[in-house]
């Protein structure tokens, strides 16, 4: 049986708790970058306008558009001013500098993928240093992410400020971090001890309370309430059943 | 529920547009300076966070029908359109190619948001079905949705009874649940086994000792509630949209934080519960 909170591979659960890398490469299509397209092409008129496209001069699009015109090869992408080879370097500086995220696109990392990925010849002369610097922001952000947690952690309780934290770096936090806050939660007993007085708010001051074991479950998973004993004045109660 | 069918559902709720889409000023940093944009996003972006929000809430959130019902619409409506440009010549047909990227893209998000919200009814139906009255005031849960609920029961009911056809014993909680876990697992010898074995398990260390009062899955004799109910104490990354002020998050500790636009956090779900059904924290 699964423990609480941590989706069996396959379940159902395991489909709802977080946003797989696709949809997030979905979602940062949505983000604007230029293109400057090899041909003509009259405005399009989708959320927004874009265009019209002229040939050789820079229009902003959103990033799907993009990728899908460089494929059929009827424009060429510019280099993002954030992804420019410079950019990086200050902003990997200021990563190793400060212990907050540094300024960074939500989907950064999407974004830079696909692009070096498609894109790779229109993004200048420096790619690889691109990717080099990239894969190094990426390592120290997830240290900081990773330390923040540890710090979270050890409290059981407590509200962890990741400002400008990157969409994908969120999908461990949502998977397997929100697992493990959770269950030190439980464990700490902080979880049984709040039930107890919210039922007690409730209803009558005689209440069963949350230590009884929770049949069936959310998800399809059997959540044995191991998490705080039960109060003496209820263990009475339970003793009249054996 | 791998029967569901997407497009049923989505034909079932097509409905006139009434409300006006509300516009929004996007949420997340821009990369590029917006060269030529114009007023943008408006209900595209609201309903990708709609879905986001729906993925990542352990329960569930006001159901958005202004958007739905309005992508929905626009959906039939602009595909009819593309479908006559596309005959007209192969010029168009390119230029239809890139449309109709764009309402694939919309079409994929309304289908994530309502079938997000499809499985959480399905996991959470009992408790949805005990506090219906509730959920229904609240916004947060559709007729279409109730009615969706009770079919669900009525099928698990009904193929419960049909594999167990000797027993004529009422249904007690054990049993109940019995079908839950069969009804969602996909496969039917794994499903017998297992609804077996916790059938077995939860009748000689629980339903047995329990006096009759306890026996029903929504009584709440004593307090003790049978169903399960959403974890809201799960960990949840959020936003905030608007300025909330001093929020308590633990009891305990007594430690409040401040909540200001822009912060996003890693936080139990149960102290901004509020503010995330009434829109003003955002889950990404």
């Amino acid at each position: 049986m699964a423990s609480h909170g941590v989706p069996e591979p396959g379940s159902e659960a395991s489909t709802l708790r977080h946003l797989s890398p696709d949809e997030l490469e979905y979602l940062a299509g949505d983000e604007m970058v230029e293109v400057v397209p090899s041909e003509s092409h009259k405005r399009l008129h989708f959320r927004g306008t874009y265009g019209p496209f002229v040939a050789g001069s820079r229009t902003a699009v959103p990033l799907w558009l993009a990728i899908m015109l460089k494929r059929r090869n009827k424009a060429s992408i510019a280099c993002p001013p954030w992804m420019t080879a410079e950019s990086l370097e200050r902003v990997l500086a200021a990563e190793r500098r400060e212990e907050t995220f540094a300024e960074l696109p939500f989907h950064y990392l999407e974004i830079s993928s696909l692009l070096l990925s498609v894109a790779a010849d229109d993004m200048g002369q420096q790619v690889d240093r691109m990717r080099v610097l990239l894969e190094d922001i990426e390592n120290v952000r997830q240290g900081k992410m990773y330390k923040g947690m540890g710090d979270a952690a050890q409290r059981a309780d407590g509200a962890i400020k990741v400002n400008r934290i990157g969409a994908m770096e969120l999908l461990p936090v949502r998977t397997f971090f929100s697992a493990a806050l959770s269950s030190m939660y439980d464990i700490s007993g902080a979880k049984g001890r709040a039930e107890v007085a919210r039922l007690q708010r409730v209803s009558a001051p005689d209440a069963m309370g949350g230590a009884a074991p929770k049949a069936g479950g959310g998800g399809g998973q059997y959540q044995g309430d191991l998490a705080a004993a039960p109060p003496p004045q209820q263990q009475s109660r339970l003793r009249r059943f054996r | 529920m791998s029967d569901f069918e997407d497009q049923g559902y989505l034909d079932e709720h097509l409905s006139p547009p009434g409300s006006p889409i509300r516009s929004e000023d996007e949420q997340e940093e821009e990369t590029a300076p917006p060269v030529q944009r114009q007023a943008l996003p408006d209900a595209v972006v609201e309903l990708q966070n709609a879905w986001v929000g729906e993925v990542c809430a352990p329960e569930l959130l006001v159901y958005r029908d202004e958007i739905i019902d309005k992508m929905l619409e626009q959906l039939t409506s602009v595909q009819a359109i593309l479908d006559d440009y596309k005959s007209s010549g192969p010029d168009e047909m390119y230029t239809a190619s890139l449309y109709q990227m764009e309402l694939n893209r919309i079409r994929f998000g309304v289908t994530k948001y309502l079938r997000t919200r499809v499985h959480k009814i399905e996991r959470d139906v009992f408790y949805i079905l005990s506090n219906t009255k509730e959920m229904l005031s609240s916004g947060r849960l559709s007729d279409h949705s109730r009615l969706y609920c009770h079919h669900v029961v009525i099928l698990a009911q009904q193929r419960y009874c049909t594999e167990q056809r000797q027993s004529s014993r009422a249904l007690r909680a054990g049993e109940v649940i019995c079908i839950w876990c069969s009804y969602i697992a996909r496969e039917l010898t794994y499903a017998k086994v297992y609804c077996d074995l916790l059938h077995g398990h939860l009748q000689s260390t629980v339903l047995d000792h329990l006096p009759d009062a306890y026996a029903d899955i929504r009584s709440q004799a004593g307090g003790a509630q049978i169903i399960a109910e959403p974890d809201l104490d799960v960990f949840v990354v959020c936003r905030v949209v608007e300025d909330v002020g001093v929020v308590e998050i633990s009891a305990e500790q007594n430690s409040q934080i401040e909540l200001r636009a822009g912060d996003e956090y890693v936080m139990r779900y149960r102290p901004i519960r509020d503010f995330v059904l009434d829109g003003s924290i955002e889950l990404i």
